[in-house]
This record gives structure tokens, sequence and C-alpha cells, in this order.
């Protein structure tokens, strides 16, 4: 799986422009009231930006060859889903620093501790992205469910801002989530998650063991 | 070190039926038309197809079931699929690294040097003679024993040809328990570092020789329709009709070089042999 | 040791192998003890099939020119020196018989013979 981590690394490292854009943009969105959910927004990106690994894989053709090599259908399929949790946490990090940064810029005092909580939170959308989008694209290829992505993509933004946009000013989101006794919380979503996680896992799995190239 | 007892393979009309072993320490060629099924068998062989029946075996154990460690003693090359266009040789080096316990980073740079494939430049970006060197290369670096190369030399001009082909002998000759089977529409290729040779068409072996006897022991006979009556026919193995009269595929040069020596007697090769055993009877 | 092969002659691969090896072990260019390239690289060299100069090699060693050593190579075997100028005074006499039957149907007696034979000797 390593051999696979470097090549998705080496591959994306050829987005850099696209990348540095965006991070661009996202640090002067940061400067915004409502800047918090940019890191939601951010670790969505990285996420979308893993999954073109996948189509970058399907490009060229490059599955027989792929499958030659020391690797397992299984083990590709998992280093998908690792891939991406990488890049979405390493966009978390980029994203709460940012985050500081601007704070600190504009020197509104920020209660680090409440937030922490809340932006955990936000490492479970790159999870949530790629459970769903990776079997799907596995099964039916990146080009063809290149619609129902932009869709899934368009309802998720669109879902955050709406969320927000629905919860009366005043009351934030880390609030809200205070507000719940968090053990129990923290439990329960995890629960989901990982069972989430676990059949969007083994669907892919199925799904690469059953392929023929 | 492949076993492949009869293999079938079904897609609609065509069915792939065959057998074929390729021991240790052997140099195996397979010819034929397109969709004879060359690359079905070889995809059978690294397990990127199932087949219909029968087995495969690679180092004794199921070509579906190739584990991590067996697939790092493979070296393929593919005709159509390769590292994607957007890595660079750096890129690959650093992969290759990690996949393969056994890669030299050193030798595989100074081969590419050789070559004259640049380090930074995408793939993408290379010409058709350097993406096959390249493949064949990434093939070789990592110590395989079994080395498996679908049209390793096609698009390729003359001289490219040669120096691929002299890798590979560079290659087998470092290891004699190292194994290769090839395909190839280049018959001439296969003669010069083939020891024997698989003629597929229509899904089915038609022929299994050794190369040497081939080059030796076969040949084509050119004969008028007179001629043609009173010769020997024991061993014609084919016979083609042709506007002056027959030509026949025999595997017993001798026997007629020195008992009809007023017929014209062509020295065999692999492609004379295609041509027979697909246009004759 | 040089070896020319010549792909499209009627005689065999293997067979050209074996009489230049045989050849050359004769004028002494590959010496008794010395050690022939191997299988692989010989078939390298020579962009030949492994095989071919396997089956050259094992039919010299049945005519004991050859001795293999497993996990060594194959060595000219040291007793066969003579037993090369011997085939080679063998392969001459038959040649020589063969012509000399040939003349001697032509009504040349057998001192006109020798005379035509040191002429052409000489040439």
């Amino acid at each position: 799986m390593k051999g696979l981590l470097i090549k998705d690394f080496r591959l994306m490292f050829q987005r850099k422009r696209s990348f540095l854009m965006i991070l661009l943009c996202g640090f002067l969105f940061c400067f915004s009231t409502d800047a918090e959910y940019f890191v939601g927004w951010l670790v969505l990106i990285g996420a979308i930006f893993a999954l073109s690994t996948i189509a970058y894989d399907e490009h060229d053709n490059c599955y027989p060859f792929l499958m030659t090599l020391p690797v397992t259908k299984k083990g590709y399929a998992i280093e998908k889903y690792v891939f991406g949790m990488l890049c979405g946490a390493a966009f978390w990090v980029i994203g709460v620093v940012f985050y500081a940064a601007a704070a600190a810029i504009r020197g509104t005092p920020v209660n680090l501790g409440e937030k922490v909580l809340s932006f955990l939170m936000f490492l479970l959308i790159p999870l949530l992205i790629l459970d769903i989008t990776i079997p799907l694209n596995l099964k039916f290829g990146s080009e063809k469910i290149r619609l129902v992505m932009l869709i899934i993509w368009g309802v998720v933004f669109g879902g955050t801002m709406a969320v927000s946009q629905l919860i009366p000013g005043g009351i934030r989101l880390d609030a809200a989530v205070l507000a719940l006794p968090p053990a129990a919380l923290t439990a329960l979503t995890a629960a989901v998650m990982a069972a989430l996680t676990g059949v969007s896992v083994c669907f892919s799995i199925r799904v690469m063991s059953r392929k023929e190239f | 070190m492949v076993k492949i007892e009869n293999l079938v393979k079904n897609y609609g009309d065509f069915r792939l039926n065959i057998s074929m072993e390729i021991p240790a320490g052997t140099v195996s060629g397979i010819v034929g038309r397109n969709g004879a099924g060359k690359s079905t068998t070889i995809k059978a062989i690294l397990g990127l197809i199932r087949p219909s029946g029968g087995s495969v075996t690679v180092f004794g154990a199921d070509a579906a079931a190739l584990t991590v460690r067996d697939r790092q003693k493979i070296g393929v090359a593919l005709p159509d699929s390769g590292f994607s266009g957007y890595l660079s040789l750096r890129d690959i080096i650093k992969i290759l690294a990690a996949m393969y316990p056994d890669f030299d980073p050193e030798r595989f740079c100074s081969e590419c040097e050789k070559s004259g494939l640049p380090m930074d430049k995408r793939i993408r970006e290379f010409s058709t003679g350097m993406k096959a060197k390249l493949k064949v290369l990434a093939a070789c670096s990592h110590g395989a024993k079994l080395l498996i190369l679908d049209e390793p030399t096609a698009g390729l001009d003359v001289i490219a040809r040669r120096e691929v082909l002299d890798l590979l002998r560079g290659y087998l000759a470092e290891d004699p328990e190292r194994s290769m089977l090839i395909s190839s529409h280049i018959s001439s290729d296969l003669e010069g570092i083939c020891d024997d040779i698989y003629m597929l068409h229509n899904g089915r072996v038609v022929l299994h020789e050794e190369t040497d006897r081939i080059l030796g022991e076969y040949a084509v006979l050119r004969l008028s329709a007179a001629q043609y009556e009173r010769i020997d026919k024991e061993y014609i193995l084919r016979v083609k009709e042709e506007p002056f009269g027959y030509t026949c595929l025999i595997n017993q040069k001798r026997f007629y070089l020195e008992n009809y020596p007023d017929i014209v007697i062509e020295s065999g090769s692999i492609d004379d042999m295609i041509i027979m055993m697909t246009e004759g009877q | 040791m040089k070896i020319i092969l010549n792909h499209s002659s009627m005689v065999p691969i293997y067979e050209q192998l074996i009489n230049q090896i045989k050849a050359a072990i004769a004028r002494g260019e590959l010496k008794a003890g010395s050690a022939l390239p191997s299988v692989r690289n010989l078939a390298a060299e020579l962009k030949i099939s492994a095989l071919t100069v396997k089956k050259a090699y094992d039919r010299l060693e049945e005519e004991g020119l050859l001795v293999t050593v497993h996990g060594k190579g194959s060595f000219v075997s040291e007793r066969n020196l003579g037993f090369i100028a011997e085939s080679r005074r063998h392969e001459a006499e038959m040649i020589l018989s063969e012509a000399l039957e040939r003349v001697k149907s032509t009504g040349l007696n057998n001192d006109e013979i020798r005379q035509l034979i040191d002429i052409i000797l000489e040439d």
C-alpha cells in the first residue's frame, strides 16, 4: 500500500497550482465572520482531491498494469480511504491553522478549546464523503458518476451553508454541540461513522475483487 | 513456473481453450493473429481475468490468488497499460522502491540514462520508443524471476527493437533460473530469444515447437502440381493452394533436401508458419 | 571464440555452432580445460535461443569434447585434442578417397595422379 500512497501523493502534487489557489481563496475567506465552516469546506476539497486519484488510475488505462504490481485488490480499495483521510486530515490542520492565524490577525479573541470539538466534527466530513463516493467510483467509474459527484458536492456544500443559516443568529455550532452530553454525542457519532465506514469499505473491497481487467 | 491446464475463457463469441507450460529457466513466445487469444492468455496468467474453466498456476499457486510476495517476483509489461502518464521517472523510482524489496535504484537510473530516458519529464511526453523501453526496464528492475511481456516491441523501429531485446537477453543471462513469456507480432524478434513458441489461433494452440526446430527442421516447399503429386506427403503439415501449384509446410527439412534436390525449399521462419497454419489445410 | 552464424543457411544453427566450436578447439583457440561461455551468455551474444546453445553443448558433451560441471559451467574436455586431430584426419581421408575414386575413372594412372596432386598443392 505504501507504493500506492506514494503514487497518489505524487499525482496530487501535480495539481499544486489549483491547490494553492484554493488555499489563497480560503485564507481570504477566513477573514469573514463565518470563517469556521471554511475548515469544513477545506476538508471537503481535500476529499475531492483524493477522489480524483481514482480518475487518474482510470484515465490512462492504468488499472490492468496497476493490478499486476505487488498490490492486492483489497489493498487498493483500502488505500483510497487511507489516502483520502490523510488528505482530509492534512487540509484540516491547514484549515485550523489558517483560522487561528486569521483570528489572530483580526485581533478577535478565540476560544480554541470550544472550537476544537466542533472542528473535530469536521474531520468526519471527508470520511462521510469517502464512504459514499469511493464505492460508487469504483463500481461505476469516475466518468459515469461525474454528475452524481457534482450533485453530492453541491448538496453537502449547500447543506452546510443552509444549516448554518437555519441556526438563528447567536447560537453558534459549538454551542449547539456542547449542549448535548459530549460523551454520548461522541460515542454515537463514532458508532455511526464506524458502521458506515465498515459497510463502505466492505462494499468497495467486494467491487474490486469482482472486477476484471 | 507457469502452468496452464485446459484454461477456458469465454467472451461472447470468442472461446479460449489452451494448455501450456513454462518451466523455470525457459523463454517462451506466443504468436498469433490479432484476436487469437494472446493477450487473454497473458491476462489469465496475471490474474487480471478469471477463467471460465481449467486452471492457471504461477509459482505453484492459483493465478487468481497471487500474493504480494508472488507479484514481487514477476515483472510485467503490457501494451496499452502502464504507470499514469502524469508521473515522471523520479516518481516511478520512488513507487517501485516502495513496492519491490529487490528494486535497485542505481542500476535502474543508469539503465534509464543509457537508454536516453529523461528523469524529470512526465511519461506522457515520452516518445513511443521511450515508453516501451521504460516498461521493459521497469519490469527488469527488481530481480523478477518471471517476466511476462505482451507486445513489448510494438510500434518500435528496428534499432529500438534490437535495444529492447538486448536488454532482455542481458537480464536473462544474469540468472539461468529466470523465465520469460513474450508475445509478439514480430516473429524475428522471437526467433532470437525464445526457446519455444506457442502459436495461437482462434483461441487454441495450433503449434508448440522448439524455436531451433522451427528454424532448423521446418521449411516451406513451393511445388508445381506435378511435383506435389510425386513427393512423399508424410511430413507435410499444411498445404496451401497457389497460382503456381502448392506451398507445403513440412517439419523434416533434411528429408526433403536429401531426397528431392530439385524442388524449391525455403528455410522455416515463424512468419511462414503462421501463414501456413492459419491459411493452409 | 569468434562464432559467426549464417541464419539463412540450410545447416541448422546448432550444427553450425557445434562445427565452429569443434574447429576452435582443434585450432587451439579453445584450450583444454578452458571455460566456455554460459549457455545464456552465449545465446545473448549470438542472439539465438538458449535452448539452441544448450543442444550444441549437450551434443559436444556426448561426443566427449565438453564437460559440464553443474553450477559451474562447461569446460573443454582435457583428453580430446587428439580425438579431434584424428577425426579431421579421418574426414580428410574420406574426402580424398571419394575424390580419388572419381579421378580414377578418368583413366589416369597413379603416378600421373600424384603429379597432379603435387602441382595443385603447390598453388
